[in-house]
């Protein structure tokens, strides 16, 4: 690093304006706005010093560092009590966190929020945004400028909010002054977030969050019911071919059994179809203009001309009951977020104790290599601008204490609530639920710091841990690799508007209203639409940042 | 008589229209200022005050873009087929209700009617999939015995057909509701001396009936003609992907996914205007056409 670090105006922002190329209207294309890229490398100086945090040492180590997740197949004997004085001054906030849960009942009639405020000495009013539709309301939300005291959203709903950047720096306070440098001895938890996720929480030159779930964390892996596969006496499949015929052997729609879901986006990755752009002989190739792409669009249509994808995900929006559909065994493979799989052992472990899911093992569409990709951003945690100073000094207190790693006692409070009330311990001293404790309890606190929380999990099966370490740690090695890893792009508004009128258009192929071979049209109309500015833009970034 | 003199006979009354007038201002007029934003590129993040005017030229882009004019295509269409195949049901049912001699037996059967009102979209759609769609009962029921089941929630062809089934089974109860009240001021006595000189049931609903609701009829049609570009977006929104946005992309879903979800507010802006003054130019004509027939319309110039 050259610079010095107290200037802040050395980023590499791009500023294009894009052009339309249609012969049309002479005047700006509607939505055509400001795009912006800034790489994460060059942003050292404004983050945190990384100093590592390990309480505890866990039972399986992960072979990849940064990527890997550790796995603790018992808990914890003892406990670290790492925060000893409160953190919070009195204060009161309102803060908003998504939820893919259903809502606990509000402060004052829950004891989980009660326990945790008090040993904060502070308190936290939560206000829940349902985690589903929560790309649907967040440009709203934030055009509207009404955001909380605190607000954390997922990054890949920010960055799909129309000029973002914009927003973020008009909404949110500025937390550069307080962060930079090395703050392990006032904030310890907080310096041990890695490095990586807090570059990522700078927005056009400024630390704006504190990042959230700073692990990479797989958007999509596809998962099987393991127990019916193995009850019709099928293998694991080679390629996409050996999957579709082993989804014609089980589907039967007299028995209500069908073999998939919605599961082009993952066929995706397996497939390698890159995330968005290829790097071919310097230029670079859109994922719809691969033959990987062409190869996932066919193989799915003929997944559902064959009948093989359960009805109900073709007739409804967003295959809304697809994850009942996949525990009442009527659909065979799904794919959903990695948490999907913990989540669905621990409901089912009581309903039907034969019941095991795990992924799909790993293997490409032609029988090589997939390439799973990892988001590498995590979510984001902001505080609301014009915050008094000593407000946000008492809330960054906050999310230290929420970041204590597992293993602490911090950890086991907010994670798992009040022993005796929210859960007792098992014979191994593992924290098990009890009734109350799911009905008080659904991630609230826990988006308010940023843990690289290990794999552990009590109450689901007793194969959990170890499966899902080996799955995760060996799913990493095969990762997509993207010419734009760490550089967070704010796209031009027609490359991003292209994107729905082609899909569109793919939707109509795969659901056999539309011929395969019009594929190449749509491509041309998306190039044409949108898609070739977008690579000009992209083309730029990559020179920019000398990666060409 | 001078203005003063009524001024101060009808104070009260206008005094009390206030409020009313109050919510009419803060509600529709004052954010329909917000449509100047159609005239420029609008962000959020600078305000109306900074972001620069740009004219017409989000018209031009709108009138010059090619899934704008598919959306209106299948609006018009939607509301062309709901005129004829909708319209006439709430009538006829309140009329049929309306024939129903026992009190208890018309309560029953209206509560049922209305219910469906009440539920939302979300509801209704998952509703007609758990009984017709690919898994749900009908289509079980035909493979228990052996035939195939058609594809009735995913075929675009048919789309226009389920989506007013839909509103039929949801909203045409509660549609009977104004119908009632109408059939309800007809004069009994006109009936009877009808009944008196012999004249059929038929000949009744006839030459009393219709005659009787044509007033609210013509009301609800003129009133239902400047909605024409409305057609809902919740239910269209919930089905778009089951049978393509070639069948079901409407003139408001076009403006959520081609404008709020990529944050060009001016372009929906523009398409909203354009909405507006469609629908206004067919409520003036359709007013015309109703004075024409003698009857009152909406307003009248007094």
């Amino acid at each position: 690093m050259t610079q010095s670090p107290t200037r802040r105006g050395f980023l590499g922002l791009v500023a294009l304006t894009a052009l339309s190329a249609c012969a049309a209207p002479a005047g700006p294309k509607p939505g055509a706005a400001k795009a912006t890229a800034a790489a994460m490398d060059k942003l050292t100086a404004l983050v945190p010093k990384y100093v590592p945090l390990q309480v505890v040492k866990p039972d399986i180590t992960s072979s990849v560092p940064g990527f890997g997740r550790d796995g603790f197949l018992k808990y914890p004997a003892t406990l670290v009590d790492s925060i000893t004085a409160k953190p919070g001054k009195g204060g009161s906030y309102k803060v908003m966190v998504p939820t893919w849960s259903p809502l606990p009942p509000p402060l004052g009639s829950n004891s989980y929020y009660d326990a945790v405020n008090t040993d904060i000495g502070a308190t936290i009013d939560f206000n829940y945004l349902d985690g589903m539709t929560i790309h649907e309301k967040l440009p709203t939300l934030l055009a509207g400028g009404d955001v909380a005291d605190v607000t954390t959203v997922p990054g890949w709903a920010l960055t799909a909010v129309p000029d973002y950047s914009k927003a973020v720096d008009g909404l949110f306070e500025d937390l550069t002054p307080y962060l930079a440098g090395d703050i392990s001895a006032k904030y310890p938890a907080l310096a041990a977030i890695p490095t990586l996720a807090w570059q990522y929480s700078v927005f056009g030159g400024k630390l704006k969050a504190v990042p959230a779930w700073p692990t990479p964390m797989f958007g999509l892996v596809l998962f099987h019911r393991k127990d019916l596969w193995d009850k019709h006496g099928l293998t694991a499949p080679k390629s996409a071919d050996e999957l579709f015929e082993m989804g014609k052997q089980v589907t039967d729609p007299k028995e209500k059994r069908w073999a998939f879901g919605d599961i082009f986006e993952i066929m995706r990755e397996i497939f390698r179809v890159p995330r968005k752009w290829r790097k071919e002989g310097g230029k670079l190739v859109h994922a719809y203009e691969t033959p990987e792409y062409e190869a996932t669009v066919a193989w799915m249509r003929k997944v559902v001309d064959n009948g093989l994808v359960h009805p109900n995900v073709l007739s409804a929006k967003q295959a809304a009951d697809a994850k009942e559909l996949f525990k009442s065994g009527q659909m065979l493979v799904t794919s959903d977020g990695f948490s999907f799989w913990a989540e669905t052992l621990i409901q089912m472990s009581k309903e039907n104790p034969d019941f095991w899911m795990e992924p799909v093992p790993i293997f490409g569409g032609d029988g090589g290599k997939p390439e799973y990709r990892v988001n590498q951003d995590p979510s984001y945690t902001f505080i609301k601008k014009g915050t008094p100073k000593e407000k946000i000094e008492e809330l960054l207190g906050l999310f230290n204490y929420f970041s204590s790693p597992f293993g602490t006692q911090e950890q086991l409070l907010f994670n798992n609530g009040v022993e005796g009330k929210h859960f007792t311990r098992d014979a191994t001293g593992a924290p098990q639920q009890t009734e109350l404790g799911p009905k008080e309890i659904v991630g609230s606190y826990v988006w308010l710091g940023g843990r690289v929380d290990p794999i552990f999990e009590s109450q689901a099966h007793p194969n959990y841990v170890q499966a899902a370490t080996t799955w995760w740690n060996s799913a990493v090695q095969v990762r997509h690799q993207d010419p734009f890893d760490g550089i967070r792009v704010q796209e031009p508004g027609d490359f991003t508007a292209a994107v729905k009128p082609f899909e569109d258009k793919v939707t109509d192929i795969i659901r056999g209203r539309r011929d395969v071979s019009t594929l190449a049209q749509a491509i041309d109309e998306w190039r044409k639409g949108g898609g070739d500015a977008g690579r000009e833009f992209y083309q730029k970034v990559l020179t920019d940042n000398g990666r060409a | 008589m001078p203005f003063l003199a009524r001024l101060r006979r009808d104070w009260q009354l206008l005094v009390m229209t206030l409020p009313a007038l109050g919510l009419v201002l803060v509600f529709h007029y004052v954010p329909t200022l917000g449509n100047v934003i159609a005239f420029q590129d609008y962000t959020p993040y600078d305000g109306i005050s900074s972001s620069p005017w740009v004219g017409l030229y989000n018209f031009q882009w709108l009138l010059s873009d090619p899934e704008f004019w598919q959306a209106i295509r299948n609006t018009v269409t939607i509301t062309t087929f709901q005129l004829i195949f909708y319209f006439p049901i709430p009538i006829a049912l309140a009329i049929l209700l309306d024939s129903v001699l026992s009190r208890k037996l018309r309560l029953f059967i209206q509560g049922i009617v209305y219910m469906p009102h009440f539920f939302s979209w979300v509801l209704v759609v998952s509703l007609f999939q758990q009984i017709l769609g690919g898994a749900g009962l009908l289509a079980q029921t035909l493979r228990q015995h052996g035939h195939e089941p058609w594809d009735i929630m995913t075929n675009p062809d048919a789309f226009i057909v389920l989506v007013t089934a839909e509103s039929v089974w949801k909203d045409a109860g509660w549609g009977t509701i104004i119908f009632l009240a109408a059939l309800s001021a007809i004069n009994q006595n006109l009936y009877e001396a009808a009944a008196v000189d012999g004249a059929s049931r038929w000949r009744r609903m006839w030459h009393i009936t219709l005659p009787g609701l044509r007033p609210v009829i013509l009301l609800l049609l003129i009133l239902r003609l400047g909605d024409a570009l409305n057609v809902g977006f919740e239910q269209f929104f919930l089905q778009r992907d089951a049978v393509g946005s070639h069948a079901a992309e409407v003139l408001d879903t076009f403006v959520y996914w081609r404008t709020l979800m990529t944050g060009a507010w001016s372009y929906g802006a523009a398409a909203g205007l354009f909405k507006g003054v469609v629908g206004l130019i067919l409520i003036v004509i359709a007013n015309k056409v109703a004075h024409r027939f003698g009857e009152q319309g909406i307003y009248k110039r007094s």
